[in-house]
């Protein structure tokens, strides 16, 4: 069997295109979230082998906002304030949208790296 | 729970990052301050100094860097964003009407003063601006005061659209318009009279061009009065009571 892709590149570069389906999907099934409990559940989730980072996290987080797909909350934690993020109308369909184009993805790599099993 | 003495800590850390804004700062600190107390389950003896010294690490000025950048310029889409709402609501109904009668008014204006004299549609003129720009408590007053409270630096407040600029621009081409009418007026080799008489730059027109950039610098004033408010109660802390 013959592997094309991803000679050499760490995992995190394999992800990062995929951060933002990823943090979408969570936010769909958690309702809201806030940014250490993503890295915790993703990290949870992958056991261990996809940890964001805060500098990709949250830059990705102010993206989605801009674009209107995530909206904020801020509440008072004990003697902090704590920013939730939630999907806004618009971000649950294109959070249904992003995961479709996620499974396509996803099926062409299979084809491209296992052609028998794809 | 960590103590308020640790969250300032954290605070100053983001501080020395290069992260100085508040409204960014508060979600580090959250973010900091969740790891150190992940950290302090995970090893109970862990000081607090040296949880601060083991996250720190994990963090890079670039990352810090990457954050506040990000805010930036999602803060400054939102306030476009509010602007240009702003400014296509007196393009929509209800506003709509009081716009389009300022326009009307705007192409009457010489046939009211060949009628009636300069007097009554100038003053006419003044109200129509006045209601436009001032029927609310003044805005520009309002978001002043919201900025004088604070006590904190926040990066909401270093935001400025493209929409600033573009009334500080038609405001100084207005200015120097009418300084060099003034001066050269009655000299037929003027600058503002040849721009008057060569470029069809009529009374109308002029006075039609003065309605929008009015209509432009409201949405300025009412969208930033907004936004400032919204901060205000998204913060409570950092402004005084």
């Amino acid at each position: 069997m013959e592997t094309y892709v991803c000679l050499g590149m760490n995992k995190s570069t394999l992800y990062k295109g995929c951060l933002e389906p990823i943090i979408m999907r969570l936010l769909k099934d958690n309702g809201r979230m806030y940014g250490y409990q993503i890295t915790q559940m993703v990290k949870e989730i992958t056991k261990g082998e996809l940890q964001i980072t805060e500098g990709a996290l949250y830059p990705l987080l102010h993206k989605l906002e801009e674009q209107g797909i995530l909206e904020t909350e801020l509440e008072n934690v004990g003697n902090r304030v704590r920013k939730y993020y939630s999907l806004t109308k618009a971000g649950k369909k294109q959070t249904s949208m992003a995961m479709e184009e996620l499974k396509i993805f996803m099926h062409s790599l299979q084809l491209i790296v296992n052609p028998k099993l794809a | 729970m960590l103590a308020q003495e640790q969250i300032n800590q954290i605070t100053s850390f983001c501080g020395s990052k290069g992260v100085k804004y508040y409204d960014v700062q508060m979600e580090l600190v959250d973010h900091i301050a969740n790891m150190i107390e992940q950290k302090q389950i995970l090893e109970v003896d862990l000081s607090f100094s040296n949880a601060l010294g083991i996250v720190g690490n994990e963090f890079t000025d670039a990352e810090f860097t990457a954050i506040v950048k990000s805010e930036r310029r999602k803060l400054t889409h939102k306030m476009s964003r509010m602007i240009e709402n702003e400014f296509f609501s007196f393009f929509t109904p209800p506003r709509l009407s009081l716009t389009v009668a300022s326009f009307i008014y705007c192409l009457l204006f010489p046939y009211l003063v060949n009628w009636i004299g300069i007097w009554i549609p100038l003053i006419s003129y003044a109200s129509i601006i006045v209601f436009i720009s001032w029927y609310q408590k003044p805005p520009s007053e309002e978001a002043r005061l919201i900025k004088d409270n604070v006590l904190v630096p926040m990066l909401s407040f270093k935001i400025k659209t493209r929409y600033e600029y573009i009334v500080r621009i038609i405001e100084l081409s207005l200015a120097l318009y009418f300084i060099l009418y003034r001066t050269s007026a009655s000299s037929s080799t003027g600058l503002a009279w040849r721009i008057t008489n060569q470029m069809i730059l009529s009374m109308q027109g002029l006075l039609m061009f003065a309605m929008f950039f009015f209509i432009l610098s409201c949405s300025v004033n009412y969208s930033k009065r907004n936004f400032y408010k919204k901060i205000m109660e998204n913060y409570p802390k950092a402004f005084a009571q």
